[in-house]
């Protein structure tokens, strides 16, 4: 069985119903390559969904989207937001997150980690998934059309223009964040953690960093920060703590 | 359904192209646009290293890549964009990133 894995990607759909195809994200965009994947997901919902007017449902935020600060006009790529209604009153949202911040990223602060807050907040389904492991993120986005209350999935989506570098490399990128331990692959049934993919000997951060210009100026004294606080987080995750 | 017209620069929109009472018989959507933009390197597959398992299908952001009928995959050169994810992703190192023409 092992042998044919491989061939997984066939028993998708091959109809391409969602996303518009002439889209004017930018190449390589990680965006637009999770959104693809979550409408591969929601096939067979798409009678009920057709009823909006418009084909995709879906607001496209790169272009023209500015944010202007007093000294100079800055601009900055925004994470998108998908909010997929359900039948009952509740709804599925996919946060986009491309990790865009204005000015440069500094190593002493760390994100704001939505997921958590939509845990606290008491929401029944709470993912974190990638578009490099494709199978993984639909099968959440079905578990979250599934589940009763209001779901929420977090998609961490390489940005190769944000992060400076190559296009090719958005799908690798994603990969070696999850494989450091950076952004864990986990979800949250009523309060329950489960980490679903899980590799028993983690990266070192320093490679995950090291990949993209973003990060051009961290030293090594930052690295090991990061790297110390990576490894607790993921210590208390396992352990299903946080 | 009529098909949505692109208007080029070079035809001139007139008023014999707008519907009674200026009406929109059509939503608006994205999809009918092709963009017909040429990537500077556009990926090529080698039929004798393929195995058509469909990974460089599932890994397109502008979901370029199609199945022909003989189950081998082509790329769609109106959307493709030539980012590269196919040729890195590609297990057999099937797909060849070259110039067009």
């Amino acid at each position: 069985m092992d042998k044919f894995g491989l061939y997984v990607p066939q028993l998708l759909p091959f109809k391409e119903h969602f996303l518009p195809q002439a889209h004017s994200a930018c190449m390589g965009c990680g965006v637009a390559l999770g959104v693809r994947q979550v409408y591969k997901a929601l096939e067979e919902e798409r009678d009920w969904m057709k009823k909006a007017s418009w084909e995709i449902p879906w607001k496209q935020p790169l272009p023209g989207s500015f944010i202007k600060s007093k000294k100079e006009e800055k601009e900055a790529i925004r994470p998108a937001l998908l909010n997929i209604e359900k039948q009952s009153q509740a709804s599925l949202l996919i946060c986009f997150d491309n990790e865009a911040i204005e000015g440069k990223p500094t190593p002493t602060v760390f994100k704001k980690w939505i997921p958590a807050v939509a845990v606290a907040r008491g929401f029944h389904y709470v993912a974190t998934a990638c578009p490099s492991y494709p199978f993984d993120l639909i099968d959440k986005v079905r578990r979250g059309m599934e589940s009763e209350g209001s779901s929420y999935i977090h998609v961490l989506s390489p940005c190769p223009v944000g992060w400076d570098f190559d296009s090719e490399f958005t799908v690798n990128i994603g990969r070696y964040a999850v494989e450091c331990a950076i952004f864990p692959l986990y979800e949250v049934v009523t309060g329950g953690y489960r980490l679903t993919i899980d590799h028993p000997k983690l990266r070192p951060v320093e490679q995950y960093i090291r990949m993209q210009n973003r990060f051009k100026h961290f030293k090594q004294k930052d690295i090991l920060e990061i790297q110390a606080e990576v490894d607790r987080n993921y210590a208390k995750l396992r352990k299903g703590e946080i | 359904m009529a098909k949505l017209k692109v208007v080029k620069q070079s035809e001139k929109h007139t008023w014999k192209d707008t519907k009674v009472g200026c009406v929109l018989l059509e939503e608006g959507k994205a999809k009918p646009f092709e963009p017909g933009q040429k990537p500077a390197l556009v990926p090529v597959w080698d039929k004798e290293m393929c195995v058509r398992c469909g990974l460089c299908y599932i890994f397109c952001p502008d979901a370029a890549i199609k199945r022909g009928d003989d189950g081998y995959y082509e790329a769609d050169l109106n959307y493709c964009k030539g980012c590269g994810i196919c040729h890195r992703e590609c297990w057999f190192g099937a797909i060849s990133m070259t110039e067009e023409g």
